[in-house]
C-alpha cells in the first residue's frame, strides 16, 4: 500500500515535470523549429537571438527562482515552528517591494548598483519589523502571520500610493511587482542560482541545529543549541534568498509556502529529504506556472504576470491544505481571556464617544493646511469649503460606521476576537465583486458597483464560514483561511491591475482607499445605506449576545442558529461591500472600532455596537482629514492612514495577554 | 408542549444508533426515561454516554431508531419549544467573555420571548428566582470571567432552571470541580430537581457519587445498555466488574450503610 502511495506521487510529479517539460518544449520549438522552415535565413538568426537570449534564461530563472523560493519557504518553516511561513506572509517581498519602490524614485543612482542591497534591506526590515512585534507572544504562528499580513499590507499600500502619486511613470514598477519573468539575459538567472547554491550549503551546513529547533525552544536549549544565534542566521539565509529574488523577478506568492508543504504530503520526512525536495518541487512549480502563463497568452502578449498566477494556483491549495496540516501546540490566541471591564455607566461613555466623534467631524471640517500652513476656517469661507469637505466626511464617518459595525457583527457570529471584514478577506472579496462589473458592464452604474460588490463580499464570507464550520476548524485556522482568502483576492486583482487599462487604474485607486471625489451625490448615498443598514442592528442584539457562547449553547436555548448565522453574515457582507466601496478594503477600522468599544467597558451588544459605530466612524474621520492634510498639496490614501492608526493597536492586542517568553 | 403531560415519559427510545465514519458508537438502544426522576449516565471513556446525552439534547440527529420527548418525534419539535423543555450543559461551557452572572441566566429566558419579545416581569422573577436558588445573589452583577470553576458551573446551572423545562442534561458537571464543589453542585441538582418536579440525566465519572445523587444508573459499554437500576442493585462487586472490566467490589458505608465501590 505505502509504496503503491508511494509510486503514485513520484508519477504525479514526473506527471507534472513532464507538463511543464512539453510547455517550455513547446516554446523552444517555436523559435528553434526555424531551419526546417522555408525562411529567410536573418529571421532563423533573430529566432536563435530570441531563443538564446530570451526563452532559454526565462525557463532557467524560472527554475532557479522557484528553488530559491522553496528553499527560503523551508527555512522559515523550519525556524518558526510556523507551517504558514513563506516570504510573502512574512511581508519580505511587500517589504522589498516598497524599498524597491522608494529607491527608484528617490535615488535612481543607487538602484544601478545595489539593487539586491536595496530589496534586502526592504525585506529585512519587515521581517525585523514583525518579529518585534511578536516577540513577546513567543512567534507564535498566528501572531506572526498576522502581523505579516498587516505589514505586507502596509507597504503594498504605501507602494500604491507612491505608484499613484507619480503617475504613470510607475505603472511598470507595479507590473513588475506582480512578478514578472520575461527576461533579456542569463544575468538574473546567474545571480539567483550562486544566491541559491549558497543558500543549500548553508543549509546542509545548519541541518542538526534546524532539526533540533523544530523541537520547543526548552528542549532546543536543553539539547545545547545557540537558540537566537542559530535562528536568526536561519532567518537571514532564507530572507537574502526571497529578497534577491524579489530584486530580479518581483514579488511572487506562495511558491515558498506550497514547496515545502507539498513536499511534506509527498513523504518527504527527513530533514535531508525536505532540503532536497522542496526546491525541487518549487522549481517545478514556478516552472509550470509560467509556462502555463505563456500558454494562456498567446500570441497578443502577457496579460497576467506569473507571480499573480502563483497566487491564483497557490490560495485554493492553502485553503485546501489548512484543514490537514499538523499545527504545532501553541497556547490558544483567546484560551485565557484577560477579564473586560464593564463600565457602570456605560450611556455616559456612549454620549463621550458621540462627542468626540462630533469634535473630528468639527475638525475635519474647519481645519486644513494650505499653501500658508495650518488655517481655521470660519463665515463664508466655511460655507464654501463644506461644499468640498461635508461629503468627503460624510462618506468616511458613514463608512467608518458600516465597517465598525461589520466588525462587531463578525467578531460575535465567530465567537473570533480577531475577526473582521479585513483579516477574513471580506473586503478584497467585495473588490473581486467591483472588478467583475468594472470588465463585464459597460460603464456600470453605482447600483451595479455596489451590488457586485457586495455579492463579492458575502460570497467570501459565506466560503470561509463554510470552512470553519468544519469539525476542528478553531479560531487560529479561521484567521489563516481569511488571510489566505485575503491574499487569493488580492491576487485577482494584482492580475486584473497589471493589465494596465483604464479599468485598473480605477481599481488601484479603489485598493488604496480616497474620497477624494466624494460629492454629495455619494455622500447621500452612503449615509443613506449606513443608515439603512445599522437600523437593523438592534433586531438581532439578543442574537448577538447568545452567539458567542458557541453553537451548543445557542442550540440548547432554542436559537435557530443556521438562519441566525446566514442573516447576519448578509448583513456584514452588505455593511462592508458599501462601505469598501467608497473607501477601499484595507483599513482595520472593522477590527479595532469594536475592541475599543469593549475595552472602553461596553459589553452588551447594542450598547457596544453603538460605541463602535461612533468610535470607527470618528477614526475614520480623522484618517481623511490626515490623508488631505498631511502632505498637503497632495493627498494619499485615506486606508494607508486608518491601516497606520490601527496598526499599533494591534501590535499592543497580539503582545497584551499570553505574553510568552521566548 | 406547553402544557406537558405528566402520563407521558420524558423520553422514549427506541433502537437508536449512531455511526461516526462507519464505527458504531451507539447500536439498538431502547430505554424509558421518566419525569421527575434524575438518572446517572455512567461507564468507561468511549462507551457512548456523551453521545447519548447529545442525542437527547438534540446537538446532533440520530443515526437510526427514533427519540420522542413527552410523546413527540424530536424532529418535530420547534426549536424554542424544544428548548422550553429540556436544558442542557455540555461538557465543556464556553467562556462567557464580558457577561455578568445575571445577562448569562437572563439568557435561559431566551425560548420564551424570543428574538424580538419583551424581557418581562415574568422572566427577570424566573431569573432572580434562578439566582436565589443557586445562591448567586452575591455575585449576580459580577462577570462571569471573574468566578472560580464551581461557581461557574452553578451560574449554568442557573441559566437552565431560568429556562423553566421539564428536564435537565447535564454531561459531566463536576468533571473539573473539586470534591467539595461537586458535592455542592449536584446536591443542588438533587434539590431543585426535587423541588420542581423535574427530571435529570447526569453524565458522571464517579460511580460512588453517581450512587448517592441518582435514583437509577444506566450503565453504557460499548455503545449499549448494559445494566439498569437503582444504586443499591447496581452497586455490587459483579455488575461493576461487568461495567468497568476491573475486579471490583463494594464495601459499606461507614456512616449511611450504602455500599460503596472500590477496585480490588
Amino acid at each position: 500500500m505505502a509504496e503503491r502511495v508511494g509510486l503514485n506521487r513520484i508519477l504525479l510529479w514526473s506527471g507534472l515535470a513532464l507538463a511543464a517539460a512539453a510547455l517550455s518544449a513547446w516554446q523552444v520549438a517555436g523559435h528553434a523549429a526555424a531551419p526546417s522552415m522555408p525562411l529567410p535565413p536573418d529571421a532563423a538568426w533573430l529566432d536563435g537571438v530570441i531563443l538564446y537570449h530570451s526563452v532559454l534564461p526565462r525557463i532557467a530563472v524560472a527554475l532557479v527562482a522557484g528553488a530559491a523560493l522553496g528553499l527560503s519557504g523551508l527555512l522559515l518553516q523550519r525556524v518558526l515552528r510556523n507551517p504558514l511561513a513563506e516570504p510573502s506572509t512574512l511581508g519580505v517581498s511587500a517589504g522589498a517591494q516598497l524599498a524597491l519602490t522608494l529607491g527608484m524614485l528617490y535615488a535612481p543612482a543607487l538602484m544601478d548598483g545595489a539593487r539586491e542591497g536595496v530589496a534586502l534591506a526592504g525585506g529585512l526590515a519587515a521581517v525585523g519589523l514583525i518579529l518585534a512585534m511578536t516577540w513577546r507572544r513567543g512567534l507564535e504562528p498566528v501572531a506572526v502571520v498576522l502581523a505579516g499580513m498587516m505589514v505586507a499590507l502596509t507597504a503594498t499600500m504605501g507602494s500604491a500610493a507612491l505608484i499613484l502619486a507619480n503617475g504613470e511613470y510607475l505603472f511598470s514598477i507595479f507590473i513588475w511587482g506582480g512578478g514578472a519573468l520575461a527576461q533579456q539575459s542569463w544575468g538574473p538567472t546567474l545571480t539567483i542560482a550562486v544566491r541559491l547554491a549558497i543558500g543549500v550549503g548553508a543549509a546542509f551546513l545548519l541541518m542538526r541545529p534546524l532539526a533540533i529547533l523544530g523541537l520547543d525552544d526548552a528542549s532546543a536549549r536543553s539539547l545545547g543549541v545557540a537558540l537566537n544565534a542559530t535562528r536568526f542566521g536561519v532567518i537571514g539565509v532564507a530572507v537574502w534568498l526571497a529578497a534577491s529574488v524579489t530584486a530580479e523577478v518581483g514579488v511572487i506568492g506562495f511558491v515558498g509556502l506550497a514547496a515545502p508543504a507539498l513536499a511534506h504530503l509527498s513523504g518527504a520526512r527527513t530533514q535531508g529529504q525536505r532540503l532536497v525536495a522542496a526546491p525541487l518541487i518549487g522549481a517545478l512549480l514556478l516552472w509550470l506556472t509560467d509556462g502555463l502563463v505563456q500558454l494562456l497568452a498567446g500570441v497578443d502578449g502577457e496579460r497576467v504576470p506569473t507571480g499573480a498566477a502563483t497566487a491564483l494556483l497557490g490560495g485554493p491549495l492553502l485553503l485546501w491544505l489548512l484543514p490537514r496540516l499538523r499545527m504545532f501546540e501553541w497556547p490558544s490566541l483567546n484560551s485565557r481571556p484577560a477579564p473586560s471591564r464593564r463600565s457602570p455607566h456605560p450611556h455616559r461613555l456612549i454620549a463621550l464617544f458621540a462627542v468626540l466623534g462630533a469634535v473630528a467631524v468639527g475638525l475635519a471640517l474647519t481645519v486644513g493646511t494650505g499653501p500658508g500652513g495650518w488655517t481655521l476656517s470660519t463665515g463664508p469661507l466655511l460655507d464654501t469649503l463644506l461644499g468640498w469637505r461635508g461629503p468627503r466626511v460624510a462618506v468616511a464617518a458613514a463608512a467608518g460606521a458600516m465597517l465598525a459595525a461589520a466588525g462587531m457583527l463578525l467578531q460575535r457570529v465567530t465567537a473570533n476576537p480577531l475577526a473582521s471584514p479585513e483579516i477574513l478577506g471580506v473586503g478584497t472579496g467585495a473588490g473581486v465583486g467591483l472588478t467583475a462589473a468594472l470588465f463585464l458592464v459597460a460603464a456600470p452604474g453605482f447600483g451595479v458597483q455596489l451590488a457586485a460588490s457586495a455579492a463579492g463580499a458575502v460570497l467570501t464570507l459565506a466560503a470561509m464560514l463554510a470552512l470553519s464550520l468544519r469539525a476542528g476548524f478553531g479560531p487560529e485556522r479561521l484567521l489563516l483561511a481569511g488571510i489566505a482568502m485575503s491574499a487569493l483576492c488580492s491576487a485577482v486583482l494584482t492580475a486584473v491591475i497589471a493589465t494596465g487599462t483604464p479599468q485598473a487604474f480605477a481599481l488601484l485607486r479603489w485598493l488604496s482607499g480616497s474620497t477624494n471625489e466624494a460629492g454629495p451625490g455619494d455622500a447621500w448615498f452612503c449615509a443613506g445605506v449606513a443608515l439603512l443598514l445599522l437600523a437593523t442592528l438592534p433586531l438581532a442584539a439578543k442574537w448577538l449576545e447568545i452567539l458567542p457562547l458557541g453553537d451548543v449553547t445557542a442550540r440548547s436555548v432554542g436559537l435557530p442558529v443556521r438562519r441566525c448565522r446566514a442573516l447576519l453574515v448578509l448583513l456584514a457582507g452588505l455593511l462592508t461591500a458599501a462601505a469598501a466601496l467608497f473607501v477601499g478594503p484595507l483599513s482595520f477600522i472593522g477590527l479595532i472600532a469594536p475592541h475599543l468599544a469593549r475595552l472602553a467597558g461596553l459589553g452588551r451588544p447594542l450598547q457596544q455596537g453603538i460605541g463602535a459605530v461612533l468610535i470607527g466612524a470618528g477614526l475614520m474621520v480623522v484618517s481623511d482629514w490626515l490623508a488631505r492634510t498631511v502632505a498637503f498639496p497632495y493627498q494619499l490614501p485615506l486606508g494607508l492612514f486608518a491601516a497606520l492608526l490601527a496598526g499599533p493597536y494591534l501590535v499592543w492586542l497580539l503582545g497584551r495577554s499570553n505574553a510568552r517568553t521566548p | 408542549m406547553t402544557s406537558p403531560d405528566q402520563t407521558q415519559p420524558l423520553y422514549d427510545l427506541a433502537g437508536v444508533s449512531f455511526s461516526v465514519a462507519g464505527r458504531a458508537i451507539l447500536s439498538g438502544l431502547s430505554l424509558r426515561l421518566e419525569q421527575g426522576r434524575i438518572y446517572g449516565l455512567v461507564g468507561p471513556n468511549g462507551s457512548g454516554k456523551s453521545t447519548l446525552i447529545r442525542l437527547l439534547a438534540r446537538q446532533q440527529p440520530p443515526g437510526g431508531g427514533s427519540i420522542r420527548c413527552l410523546g413527540t418525534d424530536l424532529a418535530r419539535i420547534g426549536d424554542r419549544d424544544f428548548a422550553r423543555t429540556v436544558a442542557y450543559m455540555p461538557q465543556f461551557t464556553p467562556p462567557a467573555e464580558g457577561m455578568t452572572v445575571r445577562e448569562l441566566v437572563a439568557l435561559g429566558r431566551f425560548p420564551w420571548h424570543g428574538a424580538l419579545g419583551r424581557f418581562g416581569a415574568e422572566d427577570a422573577a424566573k431569573v432572580a428566582e434562578a439566582i436565589a436558588e443557586t445562591h448567586l445573589d452575591a455575585f449576580a452583577d459580577r462577570l462571569v470571567d471573574s468566578l472560580s470553576g464551581g461557581e461557574r458551573q452553578r451560574v449554568w446551572l442557573a441559566m437552565m432552571l431560568a429556562q423553566d423545562t421539564r428536564g435537565l442534561l447535564l454531561d459531566e458537571p463536576t468533571s473539573a470541580l473539586d470534591i467539595a464543589s461537586q458535592v455542592e453542585l449536584l446536591g443542588l441538582v438533587r434539590r431543585l430537581s426535587r423541588a420542581r418536579g423535574i427530571g435529570a440525566v447526569i453524565v458522571l465519572h464517579d460511580i460512588n457519587m453517581a450512587a448517592s445523587v441518582c435514583d437509577e444508573i444506566l450503565a453504557m459499554r460499548n455503545g449499549a445498555l448494559i445494566a439498569q437500576g437503582t444504586p443499591d442493585a447496581i452497586m455490587t462487586g459483579e455488575t461493576l466488574g461487568a461495567i468497568y472490566r476491573l475486579a471490583m467490589t463494594t464495601v459499606p458505608h461507614p456512616v449511611t450503610g450504602k455500599p460503596i465501590g472500590c477496585v480490588l
